[in-house]
């Protein structure tokens, strides 16, 4: 049995198989969209702050959050936090894997930016929303409002701009204000008497970081200062917040000033040099100078019956003795103490002259406190007395002159007379009454610079200058206005002159030209032109007498007006029958006669030159 | 050049800093003054005048020195020195009449007549607030105004304008006129010879230029005369009351030395 050849079995697909087929790649395409979006990252952002109402100056937590399943952060942009002061930021970006039962792993992005803020700024402040990058696509959070109201407890850190009534007196703000640095003179009082103390001082308002130094101390030309700043224990600093700035405060000068005499007195003009730091401590490069503008002080003289040389303030005078009983040769110690509140200056107290005691020249001891910011002074003064004589003396009371600015009172302190005791070699104190010095009360010796006076200590050590008045320039510029005047009258005068000079050259001009117009017509024979010219000039002359045209005129208004100025009836006359018969003539047939055209000609060239006259103010 | 532009620093700062010996200089007479020490304060401060400061805080402070030392008279004239130059300082002004009543009680006590001065004039007690550059300054705006106005006035034709122009003419002719006498009274324009103070405790007006030549009068500190000229050691002055003589010219002092306000 043949084998009949049969070729390897191809399977042909079947129409049930191809239908198979066909589904499965329309499955594959319909499903494609949904596996695109099962890899698509999921990613949320998330933005919140923790509180969102505070007051100025309190802290807020805000956390930024982006989590993206399935996709990688390439950034995050954060929203702008200028109204916040940002005291700490910390960025964490963990990484977590997700496994599915039927999927594959998956990773889970985080980044997580955690600030803390410090509210500088009163407002609703709208922190705009946060956006991430996350495979190349663009994601955004949504904005968080934070409202930071004033500061309701009047926090002592943090101030406004405007001090209130009964703050010290500043230096104006518009004089010194710089949103960056700025220095500031301030003073308790502008207004004192001689001696009472002022306190000054200078604050430096910052936003920067730097190491500021004092170029140009504070002035305090007729002050007498005690610095009141303990270097070892700086004051503390501050915020404050002018015109919507927050600054950072610091004292860098605080003074006791007394003031040495009467007047308005400057104080406080200093000049700050600042070398601009980075947070590190690196200096930038960057040098600002700032100027303190100065504060005058109205210093009012003491009043009168006070004496110049008298204590300002409040104080207090005790003399004591260490021995009252002695012998010959012995010593003893009157101590004689004045303190107070305020300036003790340079308070000398003296001893007279008492016989059976020699006094030594005194010692002195000065010291100062600052008690709540005032000067406390205390000057004690110690006499060694030494017994020479046997007997009983008297030291009298010492008077020092006080006065009081709080109560504007003058008064005198005075301590009480001592008592000595002086023995003999035997021991027995003779029974005399005291011997006592002259006068009763001791007072600080007054010199007579003393009583025209106090030193002043200061200068601008002006330069020896002439008086200007002495000078010849003050009489040149004192002598220049008028004699510019009598220029500028002179010049005028002398213009108007050449104007009338020019003007009346002008006319004998245009007279001539008009004669001889006249004449070139006489000699041509043209009788009509000629007593056209010869018009011409009567007019031109009448013109310049009149000062107006005088062809629109009539004869009879012409007649007036020349009566009007002056000229004489026979001349008028003459002119007004000479224009008529000018007029006549140009159409007259016995006018043509060469006789009759001279006789024209010198009839009115008379008439012209009496006019001409007329004009230039003689006679016609 | 570029030599010299190096040096312009150097320059510059030469001619900031040249006060700086006279600075040490006043300091100097300040401490020995507050010492007490005015008779060398008195030489540190000479030292400041002949080169050339005339400073009112300088006068002021050296016036105490000289009162210091008891010389009223020098006082004095520092104070009045002073004066001129601030005359708008009270401290100064006070001081001024308490070295004058000082002076006026010491010649009481010895029973000796007021002090001679000349009289306050007008125009002189007027402007006696202002130094003397404000009132040369206010003369000559005056001067300019009252010319400026009457120039205007010839030109304008305006009736309101010119009646503005009169007044403000007027006004202006009156005040340089107040001012240039405030400036004579101030620089002694209108007074033969210049005004000077006795310095000396008692001083002997003489007949003529000599030690030998007979006395006529005494005057004293704090006395104020004319100076009319100089005659070998002798001054020759006019008294307030009109009398004439010779003086020693150390014992006067003549307040404001020449060429100098």
């Amino acid at each position: 049995m043949p084998f009949a050849r049969t070729s390897p079995r191809t399977p042909r697909p079947t129409a049930r198989a191809r239908a198979r087929l066909g589904l499965s790649i329309a499955l594959i395409f319909a499903l494609l969209p949904a596996r695109a979006a099962l890899a698509a990252p999921q990613v949320e952002v998330k933005m919140s702050a923790r509180p969102e109402i505070v007051s100025v100056g309190d802290q807020v937590q805000l956390e930024i959050r982006v989590d993206a399943l399935g996709g990688r952060i390439d950034r995050v942009e954060l929203p702008d936090l200028g109204a916040f002061s940002i005291l700490s930021h910390r960025r964490s970006s963990p990484v977590r894997f997700q496994f599915g039962l039927r999927s594959a792993a998956q990773v889970e992005a985080t980044e997580i930016h955690q600030f803390t803020l410090r509210a500088e700024l009163p407002g609703e402040h709208r922190l705009a929303a946060p956006v991430a990058m996350v495979e190349g696509e663009r994601y955004e959070g949504t904005p968080v409002t934070i409202r930071v109201e004033g500061d309701p407890r009047g926090a002592p850190d943090v101030r406004s701009s405007e001090p209130p009534d009964d703050d010290p007196v500043s230096t104006p703000l518009d004089d010194v204000f710089d949103a960056r640095a700025f220095l500031r003179a301030k003073v308790d009082r502008t207004e004192v008497y001689v001696g009472e103390q002022i306190t000054l001082e200078i604050e430096y308002y910052s936003r920067l970081r730097g190491s500021p130094r004092f170029s140009k101390e504070p002035s305090t030309d007729g002050f007498w200062v005690h610095d009141l700043l303990d270097p070892n224990r700086p004051p503390p600093e501050r915020r404050e917040i002018v015109r919507g700035v927050p600054f950072q405060v610091y004292t860098v000068k605080r003074v006791a000033a007394f003031p040495l005499r009467a007047g308005k007195l400057d104080i406080g003009a200093a000049t700050l040099e600042i070398v601009a730091t980075t947070a590190f401590g690196f200096a930038q490069g960057e040098k600002l100078v700032r100027h303190a503008k100065p504060v005058t002080i109205t210093v009012k003289p003491l009043p009168n019956g006070t004496p110049s040389r008298a204590l300002v303030g409040q104080f207090d005078l005790r003399a004591n003795i260490d021995r009252r009983t002695l012998r010959v040769g012995e010593a003893a110690t009157l101590e004689v103490v004045v303190e107070g509140r305020g300036h003790v200056r340079d308070l000398e107290l003296g001893l007279p002259e008492i016989r059976g005691l020699r006094v030594l020249a005194p010692e002195t001891e000065t010291s100062t406190r600052i008690q709540n910011g005032r000067l406390h002074g205390r000057r004690v003064t110690r006499f060694l007395i030494i017994a020479e004589q046997p007997g009983t003396f008297r030291i009298p009371g010492f008077s020092v002159p006080t006065f009081d600015p709080e109560t504007e009172t003058s008064q005198r302190l005075t301590s009480n007379a001592v008592v000595i005791h002086v023995a003999g070699d035997d021991g027995a104190i003779p029974d005399e009454p005291p011997i006592a010095s002259e006068p009763d009360e001791l007072e600080p010796p007054a010199s007579d610079s003393e009583e025209l006076g106090v030193l002043r200590g200061r200068a601008e050590l002006r330069r020896r200058s002439s008086a200007l008045a002495d000078r010849g320039t003050f009489w040149a510029l004192l002598l220049a206005p008028p004699v510019v005047l009598a220029l500028a009258f002179g010049f005028g005068a002398l213009a108007r002159r050449r104007r009338k000079e020019r003007g009346r050259r002008e006319r004998e001009r245009r007279h001539q030209r008009l004669l001889d117009e006249a004449r070139a017509k006489r000699r041509e024979g043209d009788a009509k032109g000629l007593y056209a010219a010869l018009a011409s000039s009567i007019h031109a002359a009448l013109e310049e007498l009149l000062g107006e045209s005088t062809r629109g005129l009539t004869h009879a208004e012409i007649a007036q007006k020349l009566a009007a100025v002056g000229a004489p009836n026979e001349l008028v006359t003459r002119t007004i029958e000479e224009l008529e018969g000018l007029d006549f003539a140009r159409f007259a047939a016995e006018s043509t006669h060469a006789e009759e055209m001279d006789r024209a000609m010198l009839r009115i060239t008379a008439i012209l030159d009496r006019l001409d006259a007329l004009a230039k103010g003689g006679r016609a | 050049m570029i030599r010299l532009l190096a040096l312009l620093p150097l320059l510059v700062s030469s001619v900031a800093f040249a006060d700086d010996p006279l600075r040490a200089v006043h300091t100097r007479a300040t401490e020995l003054a507050a010492r007490g020490e005015c008779a060398e304060a008195l030489v540190a401060y000479d030292e400041l005048a002949r080169a050339g400061v005339e400073d009112p805080d300088v006068a002021y402070d050296r016036a105490l020195c000289h009162a210091q030392l008891g010389e009223l008279g020098r006082a004095i004239v520092w104070l009045e020195r002073a004066m001129r130059l601030a005359p708008r300082d009270p401290e100064i002004r006070e001081a001024l009449a308490r070295a004058e009543a000082k002076v006026r009680d010491a010649r009481e006590s010895e029973h000796h007549g007021e002090p001679l001065a000349p009289e306050a004039t007008l125009f002189g007690t007027l402007t006696s607030g202002m130094p003397a550059s404000t009132l040369t300054i206010l003369a000559l705006v005056f001067d300019v105004l009252a010319f400026a106005a009457l120039g205007f006035l010839f030109v304008t034709r305006n009736e309101r304008v010119r009646i503005g122009l009169g007044l403000v003419g007027s006004f202006s002719f009156v005040f340089l006129a107040a001012m240039l006498f405030g400036l004579g009274e101030r620089l002694e324009w209108f007074e033969e010879g210049r005004l000077a103070v006795v310095v000396a405790p008692e001083v002997t007006l003489r007949a003529g230029p000599d030690e030998r030549a007979p006395g006529r009068r005494i005057v004293r500190e704090g006395d104020r005369l004319r100076v009319l000229g100089r005659r070998r050691d002798y001054a020759e002055v006019r008294l307030p009351d009109d009398q004439r003589g010779y003086v020693r010219a150390d014992q006067i002092e003549i307040l404001q030395p020449d060429g100098s306000d």
